[in-house]
């Protein structure tokens, strides 16, 4: 089993775990899915079992990826030539030969909209669906689908990311569960170049390694006997994370999962040895191990090449070179891969990927020949769970600036991703969710 | 164990993988021959002029691209900068050594250039005007005197140099579209780059001062990061004429383009050794990002 490191917090004294580290721990671990209230059994029949969202924070290209201008001012369509694709008709730039390849597997949007061109406002309305900037955000997709699917095995919604998606200034708000409150949020799991995975939600036990997960029920009992000395607001804490958190690392499945030293040698070397290309192998294996939701992230930072940031897609400098260089051909090889790693598993009769961003990028190159933010159209990628591969919803204009037919909101992405998660429209209405958003039906 | 130790250590068990993997080069060998196998992604490579040893830049600690140093004869490593914790690119080294430069993160998104003294162990920087902008793929003229570099500043990205100081910025190119990835002829008359202004991006030459330009590529997709050879005769560069990223070679003129890695993975970034006969590559074929060697025939 590769490894897992957990956090580094669990203050402890000879009587053991002391109070204040264990409202710490509440304060850090807010995933809590399986204990909040209200919560139902699945949805009935749903055409898709699981969620895979491939989150590009920073706001890819379309103009450079999947919706190139060729005959666009050379203002405009930057230097990048276009290639066929296996759709007829239908051509992509030359930076993602492996997906357009492979287009047969899945749809493509071209009309997406958003409502705001910071990055951390547009990436809470592209994740909950609303049609404007808040102060408190409406509770993302995965929180919502984790409401009403999963059980306890496992956690119902899981991030891939070092910690919160961010900019350099601060967090996505809508990131987790919003107007719900943090025990919705998502349950984040970092993944390394190497597979080797932190959690860094469970800042609790130093120390705690796989071996030591072997004598858990040990481990249990004694946090159990905590759990009873505290006052309730720890208790309901302790009790999420008993019920939810623990049982990723304490159930044999959830161990499995995420242990991707079990995956055949080729398959790893597929996804090649970055943190994108592991976490969505990582992806994969909870996908197929049960989880309702799972949010791939290309980085936790959206910015390039900050001190502090993993390269995320936000090229308002050397847009061209960076996506030459890096960004395309390391999302052209992963996604690929994890499409047909999906196929060929049969997972993607039952999983719906989608493949997003926050937003596109400013059509028009700017004065130092790259890319700013632009949210007012760009592109997204839809495969499995019935969609119809091969096709081409929305369109853009002549210069890919506004969409030309179809636009395609938030709150349509939201209610799709729901409504085959097996939330209905009776059920949204009941969470008071998504209100007045509409099923992308084009894609089916 | 010290750092000593541990390189003796190290050397014991890498040096019969060095030796082996260099004399199949340089005997023309089963090619290519993988340098590296850590598999963490890796850019921009140089052989240094003793060729005994590499720089490149690897991703190898979270959120930080930084440059290294890699010994051939006993697979030891060492940062080649340490104690930054900025991101760190693109390395190159005046022939006599003395000069070094590489491209640095700074105020973000801005790319500054580090220009080092090797001698006077002393730092200076060309920092670009808007704060936004970048300076990338820097290159030693042959007798040292000039760096040149793409500069993406006010009027898009260019090609431009600097002396040692940072100082007497002239702006080489004046085109539509981008202009990067510049280097020297041997002889230092001309500047060998990559650029998009008729379209796609293709390799063109200008003589060194800029001006007299000439196209030297025409294929239908990309032909980036071009590397003129020791002896002046051939020019390295990456092509996805064929479908996927390659190593192509072709004369200096533009004549008798041909590939050399051949390969479904992705091959990048060539860099020549000083002996003229084999180049140093990234590839992704094995899954992993990784250096290889290959011979030039």
């Amino acid at each position: 089993m590769g490894l897992i490191e957990i956090g580094g917090d669990w203050s402890r004294t000879c009587q053991g775990m002391t109070r204040r580290s264990l409202l710490r721990v509440g304060l850090a671990a807010p995933f809590a899915l399986g204990a909040v209230e209200g919560w139902s059994r699945a949805a009935e029949s749903p055409r898709a079992k699981s969620i895979l969202l491939v989150w590009l924070g920073g706001g890819p290209s379309h103009l450079d990826l999947f919706d190139p201008k060729p005959n666009a001012p050379a203002e405009y369509r930057g230097p990048f030539s276009t290639i066929a694709t296996r759709t007829p008709g239908v051509r992509y730039s030359e930076l993602v030969p492996r997906l357009a390849a492979r287009s047969d597997q899945y749809a493509l949007i071209r009309s997406n909209v958003n409502y705001h061109d910071g990055h951390r406002e547009a990436a809470s309305i592209g994740l909950t669906g609303v049609a404007r900037e808040a102060r408190v955000y409406p509770p993302n997709f995965g929180s919502i689908v984790a409401r009403k699917r999963g059980d306890d095995r496992l956690p119902r919604f899981i991030s891939l990311a070092k910690g919160p998606i961010r900019d350099g200034v601060g967090p996505v708000q809508g990131y987790g569960g919003g107007t719900w409150g943090r025990g919705y949020d998502p349950f984040l799991i970092g993944c390394s170049e190497t597979g080797e995975l932190a959690i860094p939600s469970l800042k609790l036990a130093e120390g705690l390694t796989p071996a030591r997960l072997a004598d858990r029920r040990a481990m249990l009992e004694e946090l159990d006997r905590f759990r009873r000395s505290y006052d309730a607001r720890a208790e309901t804490v302790w009790d999420d994370l008993n019920r939810s958190a623990y049982a990723l690392l304490t159930s044999r499945a959830g161990i499995a999962a995420l242990d991707l030293a079990r995956e055949p040698r080729a398959v790893r070397e597929a996804y090649g040895q970055t943190s994108f290309g592991q976490s969505c192998l990582l992806g994969r294996r909870l996908v197929e191990a049960g989880v309702p939701y799972v949010q791939v992230n290309w980085s936790q930072y959206v910015e390039v090449y900050y001190a502090f940031s993993d390269y995320g897609w936000d090229t308002h400098a050397d847009n061209f070179g960076l996506l030459a260089e890096w960004h395309a051909p390391l999302f052209d090889r992963v996604f690929s891969t994890l499409l047909d790693d999906l196929q060929s598993k049969g997972l993607l009769e039952t999983t719906l990927v989608v493949c997003m961003g926050e937003f596109g990028r400013t059509p028009r190159i700017n004065d130092i020949g790259s890319r700013d933010h632009w949210h007012q159209c760009y592109f997204s990628l839809w495969a499995g769970a019935g969609v119809k591969g091969g096709r081409v919803v929305g369109e853009s204009d002549a210069r890919g600036e506004f969409p030309a037919r179809f636009e395609v909101t938030p709150a349509m992405v939201g209610t799709t991703i729901v409504e085959l998660a097996g939330i209905s429209s009776a059920m949204r209405a009941e969470l008071r969710v998504l209100e007045g958003g509409r099923v992308i039906h084009e894609l089916f | 164990m010290s750092y000593s130790r541990r390189k003796r250590a190290s050397a014991r068990l890498f040096a019969p993988l060095i030796w082996l993997a260099c004399a199949a080069c340089a005997r023309g060998g089963p090619d290519p021959v993988r340098i590296t196998t850590d598999g963490k992604l890796k850019l921009s490579p140089v052989v240094l002029a003793d060729g005994k040893e590499v720089v490149f830049a690897i991703h190898d600690r979270p959120n930080a691209v930084a440059l290294v140093r890699l010994d051939l004869s006993d697979g030891t490593r060492q940062p080649e900068y340490s104690g930054s914790t900025a991101h760190q690119f693109d390395p190159a080294y005046s022939r006599d050594g003395r000069w070094a430069v590489y491209a640095r993160s700074s105020t973000a998104p801005q790319l500054v250039l580090v220009i080092h003294d090797r001698a006077e162990k002393k730092d200076t920087l060309f920092r670009p005007r808007d704060s936004r902008a970048t300076a990338r793929n820097p290159a030693f003229a042959p007798d040292g005197s000039v760096i040149v570099f793409s500069l993406s500043d006010h009027g898009g990205q260019q090609i431009a140099s600097v002396d040692h100081q940072g100082n007497s910025l002239k702006i080489l190119t004046n085109s539509a579209g981008m202009n990067a990835w510049p280097a020297f002829s041997p002889d230092g008359r001309s500047i060998v780059f990559g650029s998009s202004r008729n379209g796609d991006f293709e390799i063109y030459v200008m003589d060194a001062g800029g001006g007299n330009v000439r196209r030297l590529t025409r294929s239908p997709g990309l032909d980036i990061r071009p590397a003129w050879s020791p002896d002046g005769k051939s020019i390295a560069f990456t092509s996805n004429r064929d479908g996927n990223y390659e190593i192509y070679i072709m004369d200096a003129d533009g004549s008798h383009p041909r590939n050399l890695t051949t390969h479904a993975g992705r091959d990048d970034h060539a860099a020549w050794h000083p002996d003229g006969a084999r180049l140093l590559y990234v590839s992704d074929r094995a899954g992993g990002s990784d250096l290889y060697m290959i011979t030039v025939r």
